[in-house]
């Protein structure tokens, strides 16, 4: 049974980890209506961290992790308060570009190894992945349930009125997006840990992609859509493999039907049937909105 | 004095090139507020139908194969304007997400069915037909395909030009743009304005990509993904939503791109673009030419 083989794949198993944790890493943008695509980035930069200290230096993987993250949240705090500054598209465009320069640095400094690459030895075997995307999930949800989250739901849905409620929204935005730049560091580190090689195309505009489509496929309702997403998609476009040439045409038709029909995500489908104008804990809007709806 | 001349006339027919992608860039955000991924996807199937259309019709092979280059690039844009934005539209979806996500879906589809057209390999036109001829003009080479590329480009602009800022369509596309609500209240078909930008848009696209495919004499899918992200630049170069920035935006990129390789640093050539955005959108966040828009609460 090829499909029972997939699910058995422990390789697989790791890859659907990893990118559960970038997911939720973007999800904590999303969540307070950050349109930010600077996750690939800040993933390079705690993967080079991380790379770099074991094979120079020869760190253990619990302090090359911790530093790996320690560099993610230095940069992000650095850059922070000019890039919130601006919304939307144009927040888009800037992490994007953040990316794109942080790729570049990575192709072609020296001590990155360039476009060849690094090779790193196997330090992190699954299990340390499962305790880091448990201890991430965990810390998702009590924030989720907490006030920071509820405020930053708040500064989502109408920036503006969360202002006028004491919010203060800029700093819930800076720490979001400080501690979304912290779980793509860990992601990183176990990334460069795990996989043998990194090179700067790990990192590329495809990863970014990727992402977006998991956490939107997921759904940006719930908080474990994310997690859904990445899993989900993780082993669909593995099982897809045999069509050759033609899986990313039926990759691609799959992820547009999904949007269109649900666009919502899988976990935002709700049984209008049997739950009659219950509104959700997390308000009744359109969560793929990341900014409010007033007009 | 001859190389900076012969380097910035190059910069400048990249420009164009790069300007008829970047003006629809901009006619779709501006009108449907969608950020679409799927714009660097019609920019290759231009080229891609370039190259197949070549040679249908005897007589003026290189004709031909621009005009397949605007009708693919218009019909792939009509489609998805109908299969996906007027679905999401008409279940009133909020935001920028699902519908930039939609067109991503799209993208793959596209340059994924370009793989299983041209196959794995970039596809250059038939042997030898398109000849580069460099004629010495005024101290500077120049040959008949770029002389070519520069005048459709600047009548296609100019027309473009006209379009939006002097008939009665362009101003519906302005004012839908503008305020879809309030254009709708006037009369305006909201939905047609938005279905023709869209094609406007997508026929660009494909211009620009049988240009291109014409300059580079190859065609392949795995073009889509460099240009959309120059066309990104471009377009906050030039101020969201602004026609005209957006030309001015991508002429710089084009000759700064030239000069990039011209000074020596070929493999920064397309880190060009990425820190351009970087340190515009940080010093000057709405674009070089672009008025700030107004936040509505």
């Amino acid at each position: 049974m090829p499909i029972l083989d997939l699910l058995g794949d422990p390789t697989l198993f790791g890859y659907a980890l990893m990118y559960s944790l970038l997911a939720l890493s973007l999800y904590l943008t999303f969540a307070c209506g950050l349109f930010s695509l600077a996750n690939a980035g800040f993933m390079a930069i705690g993967a080079y961290a991380a790379g770099l200290l074991v094979t120079r230096l020869g760190v253990d993987p619990v302090t090359s992790t911790a530093a790996a993250v320690a560099a993610s949240v230095v940069i992000a705090a650095v850059v922070a308060a000019p890039m919130l500054r601006l919304r939307d598209i144009y927040l888009a465009l800037l992490t994007f570009g953040f990316g794109e320069m942080v790729y570049v640095v990575a192709n072609n400094a020296s001590f990155t190894g360039g476009q060849f690459g690094l090779s790193v030895p196997l330090r992190v075997e699954n299990w340390g992945i499962v305790v880091a995307l448990a201890s991430v999930m965990l810390l998702v949800w009590r924030w989720r349930t907490s006030l920071y989250g509820r405020a930053a739901d708040a500064v989502r849905q109408d920036e503006t009125a969360a202002e006028a409620m004491a919010i203060p929204t800029h700093r819930y935005m800076i720490v979001s997006f400080i501690v979304s730049a912290a779980i793509c560091g860990l992601a990183g580190s176990l990334w460069a840990q795990h996989t043998y090689f990194i090179s700067p195309h790990d990192f590329g505009f495809d990863l970014i992609l990727n992402l977006f489509l998991f956490v939107v496929v997921g759904g940006v309702y719930r908080w474990y859509g994310a997690v859904v997403g990445a899993f989900g998609l993780t082993y669909v476009i593995q099982a897809l493999a045999p069509l050759t040439v033609w899986r990313p045409v039926v990759l691609g038709l799959i992820m547009t039907i999904c949007i269109v029909l649900l666009p919502e995500g899988v976990t935002g489908f709700r049984f209008r049937r049997f739950r009659r104008k219950r509104t959700s804990r997390h308000g009744p809007e359109a969560v793929t909105s990341t900014r409010a709806v007033s007009r | 004095m001859n190389l900076f001349l012969q380097e910035l006339f190059n910069g400048i027919v990249l420009g164009t090139e790069y300007a008829l992608f970047a003006v629809g860039l901009v006619l779709i955000f501006g009108v449907l507020r969608v950020m679409n991924f799927a714009h660097g996807a019609l920019f290759a199937w231009g080229g891609v139908g370039a190259v197949l259309a070549f040679g249908l019709v005897h007589g003026q092979p290189v004709v031909v194969s621009v005009l397949a280059g605007i009708i693919v690039g218009a019909g792939i844009a009509l489609v998805m304007q109908v299969a996906i934005i007027d679905v999401l539209n008409a279940k009133k979806v909020s935001g920028h997400l699902a519908p930039a996500v939609a067109t991503v879906g799209g993208a793959w589809v596209l340059v994924g069915l370009g793989g299983v057209v041209l196959g794995p390999n970039p596809r250059p036109f038939p042997d030898g037909v398109l000849k580069t001829t460099f004629h010495h003009v005024f101290l500077i080479d120049i040959s008949v395909m770029q002389l070519g590329v520069l005048a459709t480009a600047v009548i296609a602009l100019v027309a473009l030009d006209i379009v939006v800022f002097r008939t009665r369509l362009g101003r519906s596309i302005r004012a839908v743009a503008f305020e879809p609500d309030n254009a709708e209240l006037l009369g305006i078909d909201v939905r047609l304005i938005r279905t023709s930008a869209f094609v406007i848009s997508g026929a660009l696209a494909g211009l620009a990509g049988a240009l291109t495919t014409l300059t580079l004499d190859l065609a392949s899918p795995y073009l889509s993904e460099g240009i959309l992200v120059k066309g990104f630049a471009i377009i906050v170069l030039g101020g969201m939503g602004s026609v005209r920035g957006a030309i001015l935006g991508a002429l710089l990129l084009g000759v700064v791109e030239v000069a990039t390789v011209a000074v020596g640093l070929s493999a920064y050539r397309d880190a060009a673009p990425a820190l351009l955005l970087f340190v515009v959108l940080m010093l000057k966040p709405a674009g070089l030419f672009g008025r700030r828009e107004v936040q509505r609460a």
